[in-house]
């Protein structure tokens, strides 16, 4: 919260503090509930509105699932590195990962494919949802690979009462 | 994964895991791929479902393509809200039959 009330009702600017949480998971499929459960648990202990909780734990289970199917080509035995910042009322996830580059201009050409939607005969690609379901329910996410590592940032505003 | 089923006409499959997605998509498929008898009339109850993610709502396609396939019926029931936002995001509403609880699912099935 960015704003506290003086004794004559005044509000009162104050920095905004960061609070950062890093968590690790290895490389398996099965292991990303617990991201989701550290990210519920610190979401609505600020009150985050169930809603707005869910929608950044799919985000963050489609990216980390990603970097273990993809990058990591589903083998066990590397990490993925979760790094949780809340700054007010915006969220921000750091999802990294030793894997090979992905190769940008495949990354970027998923990304600003046209969503595939079902259509009513269910000709719905069974794969390759993730990155497009992810970048429609948070406000931004970008790549980038620094020290040999790719990383994935989502941001999302969220509501804290 | 654990599924249990009921019924004998038509047959409601309760999904009890709380998440269907990435990490368990595959047992689920395995799971109920002895359901997809000819003719088979399947209601999938997704009532303790809380998490659904692509690799989920994949999973669930590719049982509707199966059934489509066996001449057998899928259609969904329960959905709490967090998994009816991710059928609303990628419209899948469109594609599967979904009804509020089983009792309604089963009575849509012509006797």
């Amino acid at each position: 919260l960015n704003r506290v009330t003086g004794n004559e009702g005044v509000a009162i600017s104050q920095p905004l503090n960061r609070s950062t949480v890093r968590l690790s998971v290895e490389s398996k499929l099965d292991q990303v509930w617990m991201v989701r459960a550290s990210l519920a648990g610190i979401l609505n202990d600020l009150k985050v509105p169930s809603r707005e909780v869910f929608l950044i734990q799919l985000a963050v289970s489609e990216i980390v699932s990603n970097a273990i199917e993809h990058g990591y080509a589903g083998h066990p035995g590397h990490r993925v590195d979760v790094a949780v910042h809340i700054t007010g009322p915006e969220v921000s996830v750091d999802v990294t990962d030793d894997a090979p580059a992905f190769p940008g201009n495949e990354m970027l050409a998923r990304l600003q494919e046209q969503a595939n939607d079902a259509e009513p005969d269910g000709s719905w690609p069974i794969r390759g949802h993730g990155l497009q379901i992810a970048r429609r329910v948070v406000d931004s996410l970008k790549f980038s690979r620094s020290g040999g590592r790719n990383c994935v940032t989502l941001v999302k505003q969220v509501s804290i009462e | 994964m654990t599924i249990s089923t009921t019924g004998t006409d038509v047959v409601v499959a309760l999904i009890q895991d709380r998440a269907l997605d990435a990490g368990n998509s595959r047992d689920f498929r395995s799971a109920v791929e002895c359901l997809f008898k000819p003719g088979a009339k399947l209601v999938f109850d997704l009532s303790e479902l809380e998490f659904i993610d692509s690799t989920g709502i994949g999973a669930l396609v590719s049982c509707l393509r199966q059934a489509h396939g066996s001449e057998a019926e899928i259609r969904l029931c329960a959905l709490n809200q967090p998994v009816q936002a991710v059928f609303d995001l990628v419209r899948l509403n469109r594609v599967f039959e979904i009804y509020n609880n089983s009792a309604e699912a089963i009575d849509s099935y012509p006797n």
